[in-house]
């Protein structure tokens, strides 16, 4: 009897861990299986896709380091970044994850500059400047 | 069986079941607390180097790799603006200057013990755990309700010094709240 109840508790607490064991790293929802729009596109025309939900995939250049509540993404067409946003502790980015590629779903949105690090501000602090970033409700990380 | 004494059983068994989640939480809440005066949850290391000449091209970020002695797999490189690239290992995340050679190396990895305790507690992986983590609520609020009702009475009880106690605990989160907002 003993032994049953072992083996089942081994069992149980075996299935909470596997959910980690899948080959790419799920944050949020599961992004659909839309063809991606790379970030060149989306900042060349954001108000195309303004307020719909798309589609992104690039390289994760940078991640937020305190609350991992925001990524940069980036293509190998331009130096322009697309931020991803998500709300403190909803989403935590790893910061591990920097240098990988990544597939987000979201929404664009146009919002003041934030001060996170990483984001450089220019001009005088009451000037903020507008920021394109996607408010995003999941992400793939292989 | 006698009320109190299914009490002290359950207190005491339940009590033990959460001293490894009570330490865990405990630990990372007072870590995440200070986290404008440090990072909890990462060690990061930055360091400027200047790495000399470099060429500007498809060799770029191997001649980088070599001379940092990066010998972990390239992940992917970025070129940002003006000359900077950016080059992503395993290890370490470059930012060089490839006109000055002047190059800024990060490497951060998670803080050993800190590092997973603060997974669980901010409950990063979601899902089952959440569930788990709501559970380790509930035990908990009984092990609080169910500690002042331990005493069988007198003075340690909850009807004498036990309420006195009591009401401070209750009493001090509730001032600070009405001064603050």
């Amino acid at each position: 009897m003993r032994g049953r109840i072992f083996a089942a508790l081994m069992l149980f607490t075996f299935s909470l861990a596997l959910p980690g064991l899948a080959l790419a790293e799920v944050f949020g929802a599961k992004p659909g299986n839309q063809k991606p729009l790379t970030v060149t596109e989306v900042l060349a025309a954001p108000s195309k896709f303004a307020g719909k939900p798309i589609v992104v995939e690039g390289i994760i250049i940078d991640v937020c380091s305190t609350r991992g509540c925001w990524m940069e993404l980036g293509d190998g067409k331009s130096s322009k970044t697309l931020r991803i946003k998500v709300d403190d502790g909803v989403i935590v980015f790893p910061m591990s994850a920097r240098g990988k590629m990544a597939k987000v779903e979201g929404k664009l949105e146009e919002s003041s500059g934030e001060h996170h690090e990483g984001y450089e501000h220019k001009g005088s602090r009451k000037a903020e400047p507008r920021l394109i970033q996607l408010r995003a409700t999941g992400a793939e990380i292989p | 069986m006698n009320p109190r004494k299914l009490l002290r059983a359950l207190h005491r068994d339940l009590g033990f079941f959460a001293v490894g989640l009570t330490v865990i939480y405990s630990l990372s809440g007072i870590a995440v607390n200070h986290i404008h005066q440090w990072n909890p949850s990462y060690v990061i290391e930055r360091e400027n180097v200047n790495l000399g000449p470099l060429a500007d091209g498809p060799g770029a970020a191997a001649e980088v790799l070599q001379k940092i002695g990066d010998t972990s797999n390239l992940r992917s490189t970025f070129r940002a603006e003006g000359n900077i690239l950016k080059i992503f290992t395993e290890r370490t995340v470059a930012s060089v200057d490839l006109s000055t050679g002047e190059a800024q190396l990060e490497r951060s990895k998670p803080r050993a013990l800190i590092f997973p305790m603060n997974y669980l507690h901010l409950n990063h992986p979601k899902g089952a755990w959440t569930w788990v983590a709501d559970l380790f609520g509930v035990v908990l609020i009984f092990l609080a309700i169910s500690g002042m009702f331990l005493s069988k009475g007198g003075w340690l009880g909850v009807s004498r010094r036990g309420w006195i106690l009591t009401a401070l605990g209750t009493l001090l989160p509730l001032a600070y709240l009405f001064i603050k907002l």
